[in-house]
């Protein structure tokens, strides 16, 4: 049983729309109709008083906030941040996020986004593996979220030019064709280097598992069947064909994963 | 180089630091996490200039990005670290806003919205200080539209409940009474 108090702050049936009102955010057909109500539902507009309570004079309030923020030292962080990106080694001055931070400080220079040729950094190999790319797929992949592909807007024909330059450098067809995979998004088309050949990373996204990533890599040693592993918290299926190594990595089932690996090794 | 000499985000992302810095509090009530979250985005930022669209908001997308570092990263490894989300800091913030009645009523007003549940406190935040439209806070928080305006009317309701607290036993009684008739289905 509510006590009221509790009642006093539950959500009421009308009250998303009521808050909207008060926001200006309804079109006008909803806000006519909405007024309408008022005047024949008065608990309705008791309630929109209620909602009305609940505002505050908040911008004034966090306006004083501002100053508290350490201006100095936030922009001293952003000149370190862009010198270190510009010089492409990263000194991380402080140590309180110890991994995460040297992780996030070698990705500065592993460098996200269109068709630069762009460089991986030796720092995140296993010196002594020669799996390495795929050690370092899985890390980078560590730091890729579903949030991450979903601010990317779709754009069919930006990743289609840059399938077919990617393509070229891999000697491989990459029209978009050929990498569909059924219920998963191609969001994001990147080449990389990876000690010097180019690594191609295909970014897809899921609505049941999140992100999944296509990687290619030339290879000339002998053909192998698809395999499956488990890195860094990731399942991942690998083979290599003709002259190139291919991974799929994701938090996918192994089943889904080995589905969609088939398919792209059918189709690539 | 990705980040060339004209990078509309390397141009414009000094003057945000500061309001970054204040969403970083508020999500995490510690400043030094506020400024490592600001630090993380502006390294995500960078790496990712190519993605912003000139012409678009960078704070929005500045916004989102910092959203995104906390809930997958920064929230999620103090919770499993046992640090648990303490408001420690951002308290005091506050008591330091205590000298003149302006600022005792801005202190109110933050300690009141810093109390709402996490969910309900940054979307008040960036649609009531950020300015940020339905649409845009959606967007930054990777959330349907509807849940952006449940979320508001639920703090509003919250929030009147503690406006209410001063009021009279017998007012506070007439507007439950109206409420249940309102919202009974």
């Amino acid at each position: 049983m509510a006590h009221p108090a509790d009642s006093d702050s539950a959500v009421g049936a009308d009250d998303g729309i009521l808050t909207a009102y008060l926001d200006g955010e309804l079109a006008v057909e909803e806000r006519v109709a909405l007024e309408k109500r008022f005047l024949g539902e008065p608990a309705l507009k008791v309630r929109l008083d209620r909602l009305v309570r609940g505002g505050r004079a908040f911008g004034a309030a966090y306006e004083v906030l501002l100053a508290a923020a350490p201006d100095d030292r936030l922009q001293a962080m952003l000149s370190h941040v862009v010198a270190s990106r510009t010089r492409a080694t990263v000194v991380w001055p402080r140590a309180r996020w110890n991994s995460l931070a040297a992780l996030a400080a070698a990705v500065v220079i592993f460098v996200l986004g269109g068709v630069g040729g762009h460089f991986l950094p030796s720092t995140l190999h296993q010196p002594d593996e020669a799996p390495g790319w795929r050690q370092v797929v899985a890390e980078y992949q560590g730091l890729t979220t579903a949030e991450t592909l979903a601010a990317i807007p779709d754009n069919p024909d930006g990743i289609s030019q840059e399938l077919k330059l990617i393509g070229g450098k891999l000697a491989l067809d990459l029209s978009p064709g050929k990498l569909v995979l059924p219920d998963a998004a191609l969001k994001r088309a990147d080449l990389f280097q990876f000690r010097g050949k180019p690594l191609v990373q295909l970014a897809y996204l899921t609505p049941e598992s999140g992100p999944i990533a296509f990687c290619i890599i030339p290879d000339v040693g002998p053909d192998a069947d698809r395999a499956f592993e488990e890195r860094l918290g990731f399942n991942v299926v690998y083979w290599t064909d003709d002259g190139h190594s291919y991974m799929l990595i994701g938090k996918a089932p192994r089943a889904a994963l080995e589905t969609y690996a088939a398919d792209l090794q059918t189709q690539v | 180089m990705a980040a060339g000499v004209h990078d509309p985000v390397i141009e414009g992302i000094a003057a945000e630091l500061p309001r970054l810095w204040r969403y970083g509090l508020v999500l995490s009530g510690n400043r030094d996490t506020a400024e490592d979250l600001v630090q993380a985005t502006c390294v995500r930022a960078l790496e990712r200039s190519q993605q912003f669209q000139p012409g678009t908001r960078l704070d929005r997308w500045l916004i989102s990005i910092l959203h995104s570092i906390w809930l997958n990263e920064i929230r999620s490894r103090k919770v499993r670290q046992g640090q648990g989300l303490v408001d420690a800091d951002v308290v005091l913030v506050f008591d330091g806003l205590k000298d003149t009645e302006t600022n005792i009523l801005a202190a109110q007003v933050l300690r009141e919205v810093q109390g709402l549940p996490e969910v309900q406190r940054e979307t008040v935040y960036l649609v009531y200080v950020e300015g940020l439209t339905y649409r845009e806070a959606a967007d930054a928080l990777a959330i349907p539209i509807g849940t952006v305006m449940s979320r508001l009317a639920a703090a509003r309701a919250k929030l009147a409940g503690l406006g209410a607290e001063a009021k009279s036993e017998a007012a506070a009684g007439r507007q439950e009474s109206s409420e249940r008739h309102g919202t009974s289905s």
